[in-house]
């Protein structure tokens, strides 16, 4: 309990913090380490340091107070340009994740069937014998939650080490379609721009997105523009309406699948009514589509007549018939994208990703801006965003899918691979030339008998949850037998539904437990040190790889030496002698984060993603890439990519240079793709649509949040928003536990009719934070071909009351 | 017991919302701080987290509320909970 004297001290700092943000001390530069600690206490043994919030792919910056070992404050850092000393609710709490009551604290083994606490010696050892036994039946699942340098040494460790190409994130399940839109049109992924667009847009659009709840501190970035009197017209394009759609000055309800028709109406207006922006089509811009036999991710150049001819039956009455949306609107959209005198930002996240056509409707996006020219002037832009701190920091940059390598490499190029090797100073030919099994075949391989063709029998999971996320779990893990060969590890801070799964679990430090770097969704890399002790015998996730590798050098693996001999993660002092990285108690004995980062570093200039030294982000709050040494010894940051006034790989005098154009030109790609109906539509027997996803109080599984005490009260459980017409013809009523029911599995939800979220008369929606209702045994598996990410938002579904339901989940 | 630092964004200036901020005042916990243009600066000291929530939520509910952001938090030593 805190004293009085101390309590008026932490008021008074406490009103000075939020007071210097409404006095309009909101415009700060980035470098300055000071500015963001300026008004914060520090006296009684309270120290202050900058770290990136643990939640979503936003990136705000915290200043976090520790006392005596201990998180005890957390402040918006008024030093970052991304949150300008704001944070959102999930932000407040973001210091009471590590103090949950459960937290894993000792390595668990299940022997007959029961969890026994074992020694980390043990642990590691069993890891590394199974490993050795059999390395290319493993598989290594991590995240976009992992840092840059844990993703980095894994990816170093299975493909450089191992000549095993199956490790894949979580990041498959929620911006695999962003990646490959962005390589379709640009070559390159993410995106252009950067959060500046959202200050300086006339209009927003948002399709299928809802940051005021998933983004929030980004949202208000543009409603506080509106508070300030500028005019801002949001649109949002949505299944159901959110908190996104009060805000919001139009809302255009679509079918599911409707964004694919409504981008190739909108790209029909604008060539039928001859507005379009022929300037910046004919200079920077090239036609394609997909290949008549077999569409892969580079599809065939064709004429612009050939585009326009395909266009041409996208009418708006035709697009009306496929979205929902009316024809006027469609126009209406097509009119804001003719006229060049505004600026128009797209954004997107889950809508537009999880999603059967996800590259194509990424692709389509990107082809509404190119075609109209609004592209490449602050505000002008289609950004995709991220669900967690580090999708593009350490999945899409450090390259951790299964047919990456770091810096925007391939596999599947020799050229790459053998650069790699070099950079690793492996043996040459280490890098498999076979691509890895992507996130839903690893799972099925895993979960698959050996003798049916199941070659996946140990699996290594970090940072991550797929016992909730993956769709369709029944058809995962449910009944099933003749598994008894295969065996799952997971690292992880509480017991989640995955470790419920697992054969051995190792306890994670978390966040401020250990040195970290993220990468968020405007290419901004962040850094911070570590603060506090993770709890009990809870370690980094990074020194697990590198002790599991050093073991497995141990046991003589050649994979684990370079080609001096010398281990792969290998770290000596200034005399040349080796830091034992491996032994725990040695592990911070020196800044294991900075070798693999200044290491990594060398594959980021390969395809213009350069970074910075890592002592440039022990200074900044982030810096956006790619960043680039100046003649005075400074690194300059990029706002805008592809743009002339701002990116130092475009040639002086060029207004804009697609410099990794797939056309090997200079230009973007403008796509056509045909409207393709979902997967799985309703009929008579599964008459609704169910759509899943996040809700503002949980992140994602709910596994931090749900121990924050305030949030979990604010929302305890999960539940199945429902139209209110529809709960009534079928005699529901509010709060009434029914069974949702799928071809595929069934869960159970209390009815929420007309709540926060509203969707349309046939209808449901239900979050997946809640694993006392997995509403992934609904769900269905069904994956765009080219990102082979999964569909977790339309399947058809029927709402049953629990007396008639069938079985109970 | 956490002490917060907020700031309630108003979807005009704050001039125009004097009811929500007299209901705001009337809060025991609250303390009114400093206004410019649509943006109020509070401070909540609440017995409880479960006070705490409360007072966020009563506040983001007001007419005229469009966001509430956090400036700074301090909390004490209790452990969170588990689901
Ligand atoms: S918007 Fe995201 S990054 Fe920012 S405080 Fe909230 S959860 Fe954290």
């Amino acid at each position: 309990m805190m004293d009085t004297k101390r309590r008026n001290f932490l008021k008074s700092a406490a009103m000075a913090a939020a007071g210097s943000m409404v006095a309009g001390n909101m415009s700060l530069p980035v470098v300055q380490a000071d500015q963001g600690v300026s008004d914060l206490p520090d006296g009684d043994g309270l120290s202050w340091n900058k770290a990136p919030c643990r939640f979503c792919g936003t990136g705000c910056h915290v200043q976090v107070g520790v006392e005596d070992g201990r998180v005890v404050a957390i402040a918006g850092d008024k030093a970052a340009d991304v949150n300008k000393g704001l944070l959102c609710v999930k932000g407040y709490h973001v210091g009471g994740i590590l103090y949950g009551k459960d937290r894993l604290t000792q390595p668990l083994l299940r022997k007959d069937g029961r969890l026994t606490e074992i020694e980390w010696d043990e642990a590691i050892e069993i890891i590394a014998k199974r490993i050795f036994d059999s390395p290319e039946t493993f598989a290594f699942y991590g995240s976009g939650q992992w840092t840059i340098p844990e993703g980095y040494a894994a990816q170093k460790f299975m493909k450089g080490g191992l000549s095993n190409n199956h490790i894949d994130p979580n990041a498959r399940l929620c911006m695999a379609s962003a990646v490959t839109g962005f390589l379709a049109t640009y070559g390159v992924d993410e995106p252009a721009g950067c959060y500046q667009d959202l200050d300086e847009c006339d209009v927003l659009i948002l399709w299928g997105n809802n940051p005021a709840e998933m983004h929030p501190v980004l949202f208000s970035r543009v409603t506080d523009r509106r508070s300030r009197g500028e005019t801002v017209r949001i649109i949002d394009i949505g299944t159901r309406r959110t908190r996104t759609t009060d805000a919001a000055n139009d809302y255009l309800e679509m079918k599911p699948h409707g964004d694919v028709a409504i981008s190739l109406g909108i790209m029909h207006l604008l060539i039928e009514n001859d507005n379009y922006d022929k300037s910046f089509v004919e200079k920077h811009c090239n036609f394609r589509g997909d290949e008549a036999d077999t569409p892969t991710l580079s599809g065939e150049p064709i004429s612009e007549d050939e585009f326009r001819k395909r266009i041409a039956k996208y009418t708006p009455e035709r697009v009306e018939e496929l979205s929902g949306v009316p024809a006027d609107e469609i126009r209406m959209l097509a009119d804001l994208f003719a006229d060049r005198d505004i600026r128009i930002t797209s954004l997107w996240c889950m809508g537009m990703n999880q999603h059967t056509m996800g590259t194509a409707i990424n692709s389509l996006v990107h082809g509404v801006h190119l075609l109209s020219g609004h592209f490449g002037r602050p505000g002008d832009a289609p950004t995709s965003l991220t669900g967690q701190p580090s999708a593009c920091g350490t999945v899409r940059e450090v390259g951790t899918l299964s047919h990456a390598l770091p810096g925007g490499r391939v596999i599947a190029n020799p050229e790459h691979r053998e650069q790699c090797e070099g950079f690793w100073n492996v043996r040459d030919g280490s890098i498999n030339e076979v691509p890895g099994y992507h996130t839903v075949e690893m799972f099925e391989r895993f979960t698959k008998p050996t003798a049916e063709g199941g070659d996946i029998t140990t699996m290594l999971v970090q940072v991550t949850n797929p016992g909730q996320t993956l769709p369709n779990l029944n058809a995962l893990f449910n009944d099933k037998k003749g598994l008894e060969d295969k065996f799952l590890i997971v690292s992880d801070v509480y017991p989640t539904a995955t470790t419920a799964l697992a054969d051995l679990i190792l306890p994670a430090a978390m966040w401020v437990e250990k040195n970290g770097m993220f990468g968020n969704s405007e290419r901004r890399t962040q850094q911070w040190f570590k603060m506090v002790d993770p709890p009990g015998e809870a370690r980094d996730d990074c020194w697990m790889t590198i002790a599991i590798a050093r073991k497995l050098f141990e046991m003589g693996h050649e994979g684990m030496k370079d080609k001096d001999g010398d281990f792969i993660f290998a770290v000596k002092d200034d005399d040349g002698q080796e830091i034992p990285i491996w032994e725990f108690d040695r592990y911070y004995d020196t800044n294991v984060d900075k070798h693999l980062f200044e290491e990594y570093r060398l594959f980021t200039r390969m395809k213009h993603k350069n970074l910075a030294p890592y002592e440039e982000y022990v200074k900044a709050r982030g810096l956006r890439w790619p960043v680039v040494e100046q003649e005075d010894g400074s690194w300059r940051e990029t706002r805008f990519r592809f743009s002339g006034f701002d990116d130092p790989f475009v040639e002086e005098g060029q207004e804009f240079d697609f410099y990794h154009s797939t056309s090997n030109d200079g230009r973007a790609q403008i796509w056509f793709h045909e409207y393709q109906p979902p997967p799985e539509v309703p009929d008579d027997e599964y008459p609704m649509w169910l759509c899943t996803g996040r809700v503002l109080e949980h992140w994602h599984t709910g596994t931090m949040t749900r121990r924050l005490a305030p949030l979990n009260r604010a929302m305890p459980t999960a539940y199945v928003e429902m139209h209110l017409e529809d709960a009534k013809a079928a005699n529901i009523r509010q709060g009434e536990v029914v069974t949702i029911e799928s071809r595929r599995g069934v869960c159970d939800l209390p009815v929420w009719i007309d709540g926060r979220g509203r969707p349309p008369r046939g209808t449901v929606f239900v979050p997946f934070f809640d694993e006392s209702k997995l509403i992934n045994n609904v769900t269905l598996e069904a994956y765009d071909p080219f990102s082979k990410q999964p569909d977790y938002k339309k399947c058809a579904v029927r709402v049953v009351k629990k007396s008639a339901a069938k079985v109970s989940s | 017991m956490p002490i917060s630092g907020l700031v309630v964004t108003f979807q005009s200036s704050v001039a125009e919302h004097a009811d929500s901020i007299d209901q705001i005042a009337d809060l025991p916990e609250v303390e009114v701080g400093e206004s410019a243009g649509s943006k109020l600066a509070i401070v909540v000291d609440s017995a409880t987290k479960r006070r705490d929530q409360e007072i966020w939520n009563a506040v983001y509910q007001l007419p005229g509320v469009i966001d509430l952001a956090v400036a700074m938090v301090a909390f004490d030593e209790d452990a969170e909970t588990k689901p």
